[in-house]
C-alpha cells in the first residue's frame, strides 16, 4: 500500500517530469513553423536565373519585376479549362486584396509555355482579358525552359487529335518576392479565399 | 421530373424532343462556358448530368450548338502537374452524378463560328452508347464575374 507521502512524492516527480518534457519540446520547436492555409512558403527565398521573356510591349526580365510580389502562373492560350479557370480565379484573389497600397499589391503574370501558337502579342492580351493590369508574356523555347525549370514547373507538348497538340504544364502559382526570388508556391486545388490570406500576411510580414 | 409516372413518361414524349430528357429519365442541367478570352483556340463547356434511373448511360460523345467539333476532357493533377486527356466514354451508374466542373471534366470545343459571348445560348448535346441523344441550352458566363460564383461550389 503507498502512503500518503509517497504518492504526493510520485505527483510532484510526474508534475515535474512533465513540465520538463514540456519545456524541453517548446524549446526544440522554437520558431514554430508557420502554418499557411494556401501556400508552401520557402524558408529561404530562391534566387532565379536570368531570363528573358516577351511581351506586347516588349522584352520582360527580372529588373521588369523587381520591387512588387509576382504571381506567375504557365499555361496557353488554347488550354480551354486550367488556364482560365486559375487566371480568373487570380482575378478573384487580385480584386480581394484592392484595398493594399499599390506597391504591396502582388502582380501577375501569365507565361505562355506555347510560344509555337501564343505570340507575345496573344500571352499579353490574354492575361489582360482576366483583369487589367495583368500582364501575359511568353519566350523562347530555352528562356521559358530556365525559368520554368527554376520553379520546379516543367511542361511537356503532347499530341493531341488533329488540331495538333496539348501542353502538360504546371497548375501550381508561383510567389515571387519584391526581389524576384522564388518565395512561395501555392498547389491545385487552389482557393481564392486562402490565396488572398497568405499573400495578405506575405506581404505585410 | 425525378421519377416521372408512366402517363407523365407518354406525355412527355408526345410533347416532343425539347422534353426528351423526361423519356430518357436522366437530367442533363446547369450547363455552361465562359466567356471567351480574346484569341482563345480552344473553349470548354461544363454541365451536371444526373441518373436517377436503373440503368447504367455510356456517354460517347458531345456536340456543342456554334462549334465545328468537340470532345470530353479531363483535366488531371498528377502533382502539381496539370494533364488534359480525352475521355472518350463516360460511365454514369445507376442513380450517379457526374458534375463537369472548371478543373476536371469538361467539353473541349473547337472552331468556334463565333467566340462565346454572354447572351448565347448554344445547345449542348450529349450523344448515348444507345444513340439517343439529350441535350440541354448552356450560359455563357463572364471568366471574370462568375468565379465569385465558382469558388462555393468547392
Amino acid at each position: 500500500m503507498p502512503t500518503p507521502r509517497s504518492l504526493l512524492f510520485l505527483a510532484i516527480a510526474t508534475g515535474a517530469l512533465a513540465a520538463g518534457i514540456g519545456v524541453a519540446l517548446l524549446g526544440r520547436e522554437a520558431p514554430a513553423p508557420e502554418t499557411w492555409a494556401a501556400s508552401t512558403v520557402l524558408d529561404r527565398p530562391r534566387a532565379l536565373p536570368e531570363f528573358q521573356l516577351a511581351t506586347a510591349s516588349g522584352p520582360l526580365t527580372a529588373a521588369d519585376l523587381r520591387g512588387r510580389w509576382t504571381l506567375v502562373f504557365f499555361g496557353f492560350a488554347a488550354c480551354p479549362d486550367i488556364c482560365p479557370t486559375t487566371l480568373a480565379l487570380l482575378a478573384q484573389v487580385d480584386r480581394s486584396l484592392a484595398d493594399l497600397p499599390a506597391a504591396a499589391r502582388p502582380q501577375v503574370l501569365f507565361v505562355s509555355v506555347d510560344p509555337e501558337r501564343d505570340t507575345p502579342q496573344a500571352a499579353s492580351e490574354y492575361a489582360a482579358f482576366f483583369a487589367a493590369g495583368f500582364r501575359g508574356a511568353t519566350g523562347t523555347l530555352a528562356e521559358l525552359d530556365r525559368l520554368a525549370s527554376a520553379l520546379g514547373a516543367p511542361f511537356l507538348k503532347v499530341p493531341l487529335g488533329p488540331e495538333g497538340y496539348t501542353v502538360d504544364h504546371s497548375g501550381a502559382v508561383f510567389v515571387l518576392d519584391p526581389e524576384v526570388r522564388f518565395a512561395a508556391v501555392m498547389t491545385p486545388p487552389l482557393v481564392a479565399l486562402h490565396m488572398a490570406d497568405d499573400l495578405r500576411r506575405l506581404v505585410t510580414r | 421530373m425525378k421519377h416521372p409516372s408512366l402517363a407523365l413518361g407518354g406525355a412527355v414524349l408526345l410533347a416532343g424532343g425539347a422534353l426528351l430528357a423526361g423519356q430518357l429519365g436522366l437530367r442533363l442541367h446547369s450547363v455552361w462556358l465562359p466567356v471567351a478570352p480574346p484569341g482563345a483556340a480552344a473553349h470548354a463547356a461544363y454541365f451536371t448530368l444526373e441518373n436517377p434511373t436503373d440503368a447504367e448511360w455510356r456517354v460517347v460523345g458531345v456536340e456543342v450548338e456554334g462549334f465545328a467539333r468537340a470532345e470530353l476532357h479531363e483535366t488531371r493533377l498528377d502533382g502539381d502537374r496539370a494533364r488534359m486527356r480525352p475521355v472518350p466514354v463516360l460511365v454514369l451508374a445507376p442513380g450517379a452524378r457526374l458534375v463537369a466542373e472548371p478543373g476536371g471534366l469538361h467539353a473541349m470545343l473547337f472552331g468556334a463560328a463565333r467566340a462565346p459571348a454572354p447572351g448565347m445560348r448554344p445547345r449542348l448535346t450529349l450523344v448515348f452508347a444507345s444513340g439517343e441523344r439529350l441535350s440541354a441550352p448552356a450560359e455563357v458566363r463572364s471568366a471574370r464575374d462568375g468565379d465569385d460564383d465558382h469558388t462555393h461550389h468547392h
